[in-house]
């Protein structure tokens, strides 16, 4: 049995090309992907130091043809590792043929708008028809409604979500538009 | 034929016309992938994200149906729209290799 580490490192939806490559540096100083824990502890298993790249890929496994997906790495040479939030972690060794899971910029946008899609618009809905309103109240003094005594709590916390929701807007909102003008084929 | 099919698949990529070229045998993604290697001299490697994304969408256009699974692997082969597809641009490209040899520009 191995020894193993444990790194805490957050990498956010926009984040998982910066995932890859510090996966990939991991496995050059000789630590080996384990597993990862919510929200970002990263288990690695001490080995030699080795040539290896990691790659991620967006899928949701309960679709019904996810074990085909995974089938079609591993006949490429990827080897699954596993499946953590919808990301897909594969690794193949430095030294064999391809090791890209996309092979042009059109399939690489397509990556993007399935993040887009599936994890972006859901926090969008979410603060426009639910945190904003809420904020709104606390900001305009509407809130609290009644004088409950743990309402100045609640409103901190409120407060504090809305500030959350601003940065992981901004910060995958600037993400999504840096991957997709980095692929975009203009 | 609908226009927006047209406009997605004509011009296609290259990437494109090989996959769909390689289904007019009953075929699964990675062997579609070897055949491509093959047939281009290595020129042309097809990824597992690409690969799975291009059948999807033309498995979703109705250009390629999906036959039956073998081992977790899904078999894909071209349809009669597909065959249509494939026909105009194999004649976009014969056009293209005539004029490019035989048209002199300068006369």
């Amino acid at each position: 049995m191995n020894r193993t580490i444990r790194e805490f490192k957050l990498f956010l939806i926009t984040d998982y090309e910066k995932e890859e490559e510090y996966l990939t540096r991991m496995s050059k100083k000789g630590y080996r992907l384990k597993k990862v824990t919510f929200p970002g502890f990263y288990t690695f298993e001490v080995v030699e130091p080795e040539d290896i790249v990691y790659r991620l890929s967006f899928k949701n496994p309960m679709e019904s043809d996810f074990k085909n997906y995974i089938v079609l790495f591993q006949d490429s040479g990827w080897e699954y590792i596993f499946e953590y939030m919808g990301w897909s972690y594969f690794r193949k060794n430095e030294s064999e043929e391809n090791t890209e899971i996309f092979s042009n910029h059109e399939s690489r946008v397509e990556e993007v708008n399935k993040v887009f899609k599936s994890r972006f618009l859901p926090i969008l809905i979410i603060f426009t028809f639910s945190i904003f309103p809420s904020a709104m109240d606390v900001f305009s003094g509407s809130f609290p409604h009644k004088g409950y005594h743990i309402t100045n709590f609640a409103s901190i916390f409120i407060i504090f979500v809305y500030i959350l929701y601003i940065f992981l807007i901004t910060y995958c909102g600037y993400g999504l538009y840096k991957l997709r003008r980095k692929y975009s084929i203009k | 034929m609908n226009d927006r099919i047209k406009r997605i698949y004509i011009p296609m990529t290259e990437t494109s016309f090989y996959i769909l070229f390689s289904l007019q045998e009953e075929m699964h993604g990675y062997s579609i992938g070897t055949l491509v290697e093959e047939i281009t001299g290595g020129d042309i490697s097809i990824s597992p994200g690409t690969m799975y994304g291009s059948l999807s969408k033309m498995e979703k256009d109705g250009l390629i149906n999906f036959i039956r699974e073998e081992e977790n692997r899904k078999i894909y082969k071209i349809s009669e729209l597909g065959k249509l597809i494939l026909h105009k641009e194999i004649k976009r490209i014969e056009r293209l290799y005539k004029n490019s040899k035989g048209v002199n520009l300068s006369e």
